[in-house]
């Protein structure tokens, strides 16, 4: 405050700005009232432990000059539990710490319950991580998704949380599975990717005839099954090392990496 | 296949190379150096394969041709550069990821006639040119120089010794080497190239000689694929398909 200004503080500036904003906030929200839906909102968020950080903007509007309602509008952080993704996946997320929560902005008006505008903004690094178009997917106001503010971040957040659990699982997997490769075949490893863990090379011999197995695993890993591509170090088609690709043998995705390993070896 | 001195890890090495081989939950992208042996010799030393010959140099493009590629397929970052040796080293190109660039360098280039081999002129050469950073720098790549040397009577020498020393102490450069030698006899120096050779690796380096057997050939050069940040030592290697598995 301009009040208790201290000019030794190199931040009172910064908590000058800060306490303008938080009280240009109560300021919009007391221009709504009291006791009525709009108001009702603005208590919950404020008073709830997970979606207690919004900025707030409130627009006095009326119909042919005579009915006044107001338009609210929300920009609320949904935070996200990020920790259980692996480094190597958050490693350019963590550059930038705007990355690890995503904003919705929800717009709503007084005098009409079902007119609300959402939109959820991701930033582009977590958005690619997530899969493209996760904003554009995410679940529609009301419904089963909730008529409040309140019902509707947690179906939001729980959208997006999902999508995070499913990325560290995946990884898991996927590491599973090559790290099964790279043991099974112990001495034969010539490389792998060591970051996402979506790839293995290995230098395999059977009666003197020495050939290099490349192991893909897709996107949609462990639902899709690896790529396998047996290749020759001896002969050429064209201008590139000549090579198989198999995409069909036994395979279950409830497999663990050990026993995909095992049963390739057997079909190999 | 020549005799070789065993190669003893010493206890700074492996922590060393355990050092690098921990820390890569990043993937290094090689620089790798092909460092072809332009010599005569490799014109006339012959490999037969079912009726027909080919000279060591022709071979050498082939594999070197199936290596690129074949690394290009497990990491398109990786690069490649090529040095000519002749009575000293050349640098024939620069760093390239394209395979295609390699082969036509290769295509190019031609075996003539050399009296001897300086070896600091290699290092020399790779020193100016594959800026090998030091431990601290946090270069994103490493740097393997994959010597293929092919004559079974010069005896490389070391007119100086100290870059090739400054090298061999970084932890992000890597020696391997390929050589390709007649039948070991009294009239050439094969034996003693070899313990040369055996003299100037690191305890992660591959070493592999062959004489004049196409397959072998093959296979040793496709052992030279692996990464030397992920590889195992060279003993360590065990490339059997069947291994044993409960079914």
């Amino acid at each position: 405050s301009l009040s208790y200004w201290n000019i030794s503080n190199a931040n009172c500036f910064t908590l000058v700005i800060k306490e303008l904003l938080s009280q240009y906030g109560l300021y919009q929200e007391r221009l709504l009232g009291n006791n009525n839906r709009l108001s009702h909102e603005c208590s919950s968020l404020r008073t709830s432990k997970d979606f207690n950080e919004y900025e707030i903007l409130v627009k006095r509007k009326n119909t042919n000059g005579y009915n006044t309602y107001y338009e609210a509008n929300f920009l609320i952080r949904v935070n996200l539990e990020t920790e259980i993704l692996p480094p190597q996946v958050t490693k350019n997320l963590s550059k930038d710490t705007q990355g690890l929560h995503a904003y919705l902005s929800v717009s709503m008006l007084s005098n009409d319950v079902s007119n609300v505008a959402t939109n959820l903004q991701i930033h582009p690094l977590l958005d690619n991580l997530l899969g493209n178009n996760v904003a554009k997917q995410c679940p529609r106001w009301g419904g089963s998704n909730g008529s409040t503010l309140l019902e509707y971040l947690i179906v939001v957040r729980r959208y997006l949380q999902e999508k995070i659990n499913r990325i560290a699982e995946n990884f898991i997997k996927r590491k599973d599975c090559i790290n099964s490769f790279i043991h099974h075949f112990n001495g034969a490893l010539l490389e792998y990717d060591c970051e996402n863990y979506t790839c293995a090379s290995l230098l395999l011999v059977t009666n003197g005839f020495y050939f290099i197995l490349h192991v893909s695993l897709p996107s949609g890993f462990p639902q899709s099954m690896p790529v396998l591509v047996i290749q020759s170090v001896y002969h050429r088609m064209g201008i590139l090392p000549y090579k198989e690709t198999r995409t069909s043998y036994p395979y279950s995705p409830r497999w663990s990496g050990k026993e995909m390993v095992e049963r390739i070896q057997y079909v190999l | 296949m020549l005799t070789n001195n065993e190669k003893k890890e010493n206890q700074q090495d492996t922590m060393n190379r355990n050092i690098l081989v921990d820390q890569s939950t990043e993937n290094h992208p090689e620089n790798i150096v092909i460092c072809l042996d332009l010599s005569n010799e490799m014109n006339t030393t012959l490999f037969k394969s079912k009726g027909s010959s080919m000279t060591a140099f022709q071979l050498a493009k082939k594999m070197i041709d199936i290596f690129v590629n074949s690394k290009h397929i497990m990491n398109p970052l990786h690069r490649f550069a090529v040095i000519g040796l002749y009575d000293g080293a050349s640098w024939m190109c620069d760093f390239t990821s394209n395979p295609e660039s390699i082969n036509s360098i290769l295509h190019h280039v031609k075996p003539g006639d050399t009296q001897e081999f300086d070896m600091a002129s290699l290092f020399q050469t790779l020193n100016e040119n594959a800026v090998v950073e030091d431990d601290n720098s946090g270069s994103f790549y490493v740097v393997r120089s994959i010597l293929i040397y092919g004559r079974s009577i010069c005896k490389p020498h070391f007119s100086n010794q100290e870059v090739f020393k400054k090298l061999i102490r970084n932890q992000r450069f890597f020696l391997d080497l390929l050589y390709i030698h007649d039948i070991p006899t009294e009239d050439n120096n094969c034996q003693s190239i070899y313990e040369t050779f055996c003299d100037l690796i690191k305890p992660n380096s591959y070493l592999f000689d062959v004489t004049k057997n196409t397959v072998f050939l093959f296979d040793n050069m496709a052992k030279l694929l692996a990464h030397p940040v992920q590889r195992y030592l060279q003993e360590e290697t065990n490339y059997n398909l069947h291994r044993n598995v409960p079914m």
